[in-house]
């Protein structure tokens, strides 16, 4: 029987003489072989939902924004209700058939690829149901896209708290891994900002939880990585929108600009704050505002400190660096047309007014697609706590100087929850970090070059490598890294969050693939 | 010999470097409607990717309404456009592509723009505004700036069409009056002015607010 092999995986095929001293299992999944499959479609169009199963609706979600995993669906079904989801969750019980939700499909390494089965297209709920301007409160159904939420909100001057810098990631699909703006150093992650939600339990039922109806399965489902049940709506935080006043000061190392990264945070001196490298020598750190009386104090209190430049003191640092070594004119170069490039388009006139930046989500969203983005994207990354993230940086920078010449760092803090502890169990929060915690993420710059998937995959097994060395955690995790879980959590964890999955999906039929 | 079925040709936009970002979907009209990836470019791209016949995309074509929303977001810059386009032309019925506005719009003139104010809604033509959104995105946000009018601007910039007529050679209806009631939702409208006259009668039916044509704004003064 199908089910009878989750938890345990086989033996990888691939490479058993590749990664000395590191054991390793197969993660990339067969394909479910179709077991009931034909008596399971038929009951689920009795039961009135829509299947697809045509090549041209199934191959449309072959494969997620990480191009590197591939996998076809039986049949996909877009979501159109909590009801409706409820009866695809109860008779794929009955029939043991693997069910994969799929949000805005930015994972990277297969989570949201479905490997036979259903393939669930959650974006087909995308309403806002209410917004409580008073209580500044929305209450939204789960597919919805951040943007989409953005939007309506943006009518009553309104905005979400935190959400990724992407335009597609939906709500639901966050809300199950966490969600890291750059104002997450100061308002926490995504996840956290839920105050409610509507789930339907792998059996088909549907229960609204929170911190206090229902606890334990809303602590299940926040950084559950959607093991628990398929998250239908969700009451959300939010508040009155603001424009903000950008800020750049530029680095030639990593290690003070991350010191100063934290400082700031530390000292809640902005508003929002990240790092976005060009390269190891040209490091940006961002710091933002939602007000003048907040930047005034930035700029009295916490600017001196800074050991940052502005545009033109970092310019004679790289004049020099480079009169000093000839040879790298064409890391120069690269370095020049990068700026040239990306710059302006943080800077569009259209997005920005008297100097504010009107929408970050936009802007962001639009340039990281645009100078990053294509049909492969290999971002593996580190969680740590906030005194190790320095040597987790420096370490996984040596890692991409090994694998690639050009590529990019981005690095953003997170503040905890402390009444939030029992939700971070087994997710990108790291178990030992206090205050805050850290991530960072490390992408190539892959351009037009072309490389073999065993050197991405050698690459991402030696930033995961770190994570598990230095006890962190990586803020994707699950799909084909899935075997990184168990080593960087421990058996005792994992195995325990395997007899709750058990216990609340006995087919095991809900994203099955991603973690366990 | 018996009629013989034309043969599809597959498209020649270059839907193979699509990434799947998805920033297409978000301003697309039809999958706001709809929910329906299939029905959108991003559906379109991925399903040919995979090797998807051009019979198969007969639907979506016929549901695009070529407003041209999708080709300025795309980061790869892929022809969304001349992809909808090549697919739409070989429906086996006939397909109304209407043409784009005038190159220049009449709320370039400074004589039209001094007739707008805060409480007015300027309802773009969305086609001629996709098909030259570099330089008109900064014209209509001079004007914005200029006069204070609100635009069917979403925040990507993009217009939003009032209007999106039946899809070609099938009978279902999208629902106009949801997509107006969209565009206005939120906003302290005093005024109406479209630059496509046939954008008046969906904001009429609304009831709210008085419509008029951009032309006949121009016209007032004269």
């Amino acid at each position: 029987m199908e089910s009878a092999s989750i938890g345990v995986a086989g033996v990888c095929p691939v490479g058993p003489d590749s990664l000395l001293g590191i054991s390793r299992q197969r993660t990339n999944p067969a394909r479910w072989k179709g077991a009931n499959w034909r008596d399971f479609a038929t009951t689920v169009r009795e039961r009135g939902i829509e299947l697809r199963e045509a090549p041209t609706s199934t191959g449309i979600f072959a494969t997620d924004a990480g191009g590197t995993a591939y996998g076809l669906a039986h049949g996909v079904v877009t979501a159109r209700s909590a009801a409706q989801v409820a009866r695809l969750l109860k008779t794929a019980q009955a029939y043991q058939v693997p069910v994969t939700v799929r949000g805005g499909g930015l994972t990277t390494e297969g989570e949201s690829v479905a490997f036979g089965g259903v393939l669930l297209d959650m974006t087909g709920m995308s309403r806002v149901i209410a917004v409580d301007a008073a209580a500044l409160q929305v209450r939204t159904e789960a597919g919805i896209f951040w943007h989409s939420l953005a939007e309506e909100l943006r009518r009553q001057g309104l905005d979400y708290l935190s959400a990724p810098l992407n335009l597609t990631s939906s709500v639901g699909g966050t809300l199950g891994v966490g969600g890291i703006d750059v104002n997450s150093a100061r308002l926490g992650c995504s996840a956290d900002q839920a105050l409610a939600l509507q789930v339907v339990t792998p059996t088909g039922e549907i229960v609204e939880c929170s911190d206090s109806e229902n606890p334990e399965l809303f602590r299940r489902v926040i950084l559950g990585y959607g093991q628990f049940g398929v998250i239908t709506e969700a009451t959300l935080k939010i508040r009155l929108y603001t424009p903000l006043k950008m800020h750049y000061f530029h680095y030639d190392a990593l290690r003070p600009a991350i010191e100063d990264l934290q400082l700031l945070d530390r000292n809640d001196a902005s508003d929002y704050s990240g790092i976005l490298t060009i390269m190891d020598c040209a490091v940006n750190l961002l710091v933002a505002f939602d007000s003048a009386e907040r930047e005034a104090a930035f700029t009295a209190d916490w600017l001196p400190r800074l050991r940052g430049h502005g545009e033109f003191g970092f310019a004679l640092c790289m004049l020099r660096r480079y009169a000093l070594r000839p040879w790298k004119l064409a890391e120069a170069w690269y370095l020049w047309q990068r700026k040239r490039d990306l710059f302006p388009q943080l800077q569009r006139p259209e997005y920005m007014r008297d100097g504010v930046m009107l929408d970050r989500t936009v802007v962001f969203s639009r340039a990281v697609w645009k100078f990053w983005g294509g049909r492969q994207m290999v971002i593996p990354d580190l969680a740590t706590s906030a005194p190790k993230f320095v040597a987790a940086v420096e370490r996984g920078n040596a890692v991409c100087r090994k694998y690639f010449p050009r590529y990019t760092l981005y690095c953003v803090g997170i503040k905890l929850r402390p009444d939030h502890r029992e939700h971070y169990e087994m997710s990108c929060i790291p178990a030992d970090a206090e205050g805050w915690a850290y991530g960072c993420e490390f992408e190539p710059v892959v351009g037009s070059a072309v490389y073999s998937r065993d050197h991405f995959q050698a690459f991402k097994n030696a930033i995961y490598d770190i994570g598990v060395d230095l006890g962190a955690s990586y803020y994707r995790f699950g799909g084909m890294m899935k075997g990184y879980i168990r080593r960087v959590f421990g058996d005792a964890v994992v195995d325990r969050q395997l007899a709750l999955k058990r216990q609340a999906d006995p087919a095991m039929i809900l994203n099955r693939d991603v973690i366990f | 010999m018996g009629m013989a079925t034309p043969a599809f040709e597959h498209p020649t936009a270059d839907y193979a470097a699509c990434s799947g970002c998805a920033l297409c979907l978000l301003v697309c009209p039809i999958w706001r409607q709809t929910g329906d990836v299939e029905l959108t470019p991003l559906g379109c791209s991925k399903a040919l990717q995979f090797g998807a016949a051009v019979e198969a995309l007969v639907a979506a074509a016929q549901w695009c309404k070529l407003c041209g929303a999708c080709a300025p977001v795309c980061p790869e810059g892929i022809d969304l456009v001349g992809l909808m386009r090549s697919l739409r032309r070989q429906l086996p019925f006939a397909s109304i592509e209407p043409e784009p506005g005038p190159k220049e719009p009449l709320i370039a003139q400074p004589a039209v723009r001094r007739r707008l104010g805060a409480g007015d809604l300027v309802v773009i033509e969305t086609r001629s505004y996709h098909a030259d959104y570099e330089r008109r995105v900064r014209l209509y946000d001079g004007i914005r700036r200029e006069t204070g009018c609100m635009l069917n601007l979403d925040l990507q910039r993009i217009a939003i069409p009032a209007r999106l007529p039946p899809p070609a050679g099938s009978t279902d209806a999208c629902d106009d009056l949801a997509q107006a009631r969209w565009i206005v939702q939120g906003r302290a409208i005093e005024r109406i002015v479209v630059e496509d006259p046939a954008d008046c009668g969906v904001f009429e039916r609304l009831g709210r607010w008085p419509v008029i044509t951009l032309a006949q704004l121009a016209q007032e003064g004269c």
